[in-house]
């Protein structure tokens, strides 16, 4: 089976829009201001996020690239994907994205991606956007 | 660009994928600049989109379907999706054969071109070959949980059996049998189902 991972900006958290002292307004699209849970900065998980954006964007500078390619590199390293699904809105998004194509990781900077968030985790468990039916409650006895 | 693979289709796709969740109403409403912007993309190589019914509500696969015509569609790999819902009904929803098969047709129609091509199959009851073709490479679900259940049901479609419509099936007096899609009409060229595309889903 080809696994074509979606949002490998994850919603625009690794756009490099999402920086520390940076003005927030949440994301533009009414398609993602919908999942209020994600962007919501009053929450602890997603502040969080933007620690963890905010190290991956230093990182992403340090290693010459901008951070969007980073992401979109990273999910592409993987040997099980096939496709990262890309999301532009604006041409500008679109030319951006489309850099990362020819951008490769090296073994040190995936180390470091991976100390900044470790593999497996959720920052927020709310970015999974979907939950097992054989974890939901109703399935649980306790 | 960069092909891989698509799993154990044989299918050939770039590595970046459009996804077009951001063309119409929910992101970018102007037609005319989403069409650019896809069209740029494939330019750049990009052979892959990917969209769903629900995006816009239908909208983004409108879009997706104009920027693709003139000739653009053969060379794609589309893939478009079904599970979420499409109106209040409980029905029009999930995973079942029968939204399945119907919302294909919906795709395809939204998806256009208009005629002959892609227009439901209601009056043979049959599902055309271009369409099982394209159900195939096109039954995506927005959930890992619909991955699997929207395979099974395109097994079965490639089985080919008749469609859920009941009532045409009984019109026509058709059993459910291979034979029966295999003689449908062909239409001219299939249109969203690249020719290497032989075994469908591993």
């Amino acid at each position: 089976m080809g696994v074509i991972p979606w949002s490998p900006l994850a919603g625009g958290w690794l756009s490099g829009r999402y920086r520390k002292g940076s003005e927030l307004t949440g994301p533009v699209s009414p398609a993602r201001q919908r999942l209020a849970n994600r962007f919501d900065m009053s929450l602890e998980a997603n502040q969080r996020k933007l620690d963890a954006a905010e190290k991956l964007a230093e990182l992403a500078n340090e290693a010459g690239m901008t951070l969007i390619q980073m992401a979109i590199a990273f999910v592409l390293r993987h040997p099980a994907v096939s496709a990262a699904i890309i999301g532009p809105r604006t041409m500008e998004h679109l030319d951006s994205q489309l850099a990362a194509a020819d951008t490769e990781l090296s073994e040190d900077l995936l180390d470091r991606i991976d100390e900044i968030v470790p593999p497996g985790t959720n920052i927020n468990p709310a970015d999974g956007g979907w939950v097992s039916p054989a974890l939901e409650r109703a399935a649980r006895r306790r | 660009m960069e092909y891989r693979r698509l799993g154990r289709t044989g299918v050939w796709v770039s590595k970046l994928c459009l996804g077009a969740m951001m063309f119409g109403e929910w992101g970018t409403k102007d037609h005319a600049e989403s069409i650019r912007i896809i069209q740029r993309a494939l330019d750049a190589g990009i052979n892959f989109i990917d969209t769903a019914d629900v995006y816009s509500e239908g909208e983004s696969e409108v879009i997706v379907g104009k920027a693709l015509a003139g000739g653009r569609r053969d060379d794609i790999v589309l893939a478009t999706k079904v599970h979420m819902p499409m109106g209040e009904d409980q029905n029009r929803r999930g995973n079942s054969r029968r939204w399945i098969i119907r919302e294909v047709e919906d795709s395809l129609r939204r998806l256009g071109p208009t005629g002959s091509t892609c227009t439901r199959s209601t009056a043979t009851t049959r599902i055309p070959t271009s369409m099982r073709r394209s159900a195939l490479l096109a039954i995506w679900s927005t959930a890992a949980r619909s991955v699997i259940s929207g395979i099974r049901p395109s097994r079965s479609l490639r089985l080919s059996r008749a469609s859920g419509r009941r009532e045409s099936a009984a019109a026509s007096g058709s059993c459910p049998s291979s034979r029966h899609t295999r003689s449908s009409p062909a239409p001219s060229r299939p249109m969203y189902c690249p020719p290497a595309l032989g075994t469908g889903w591993a």
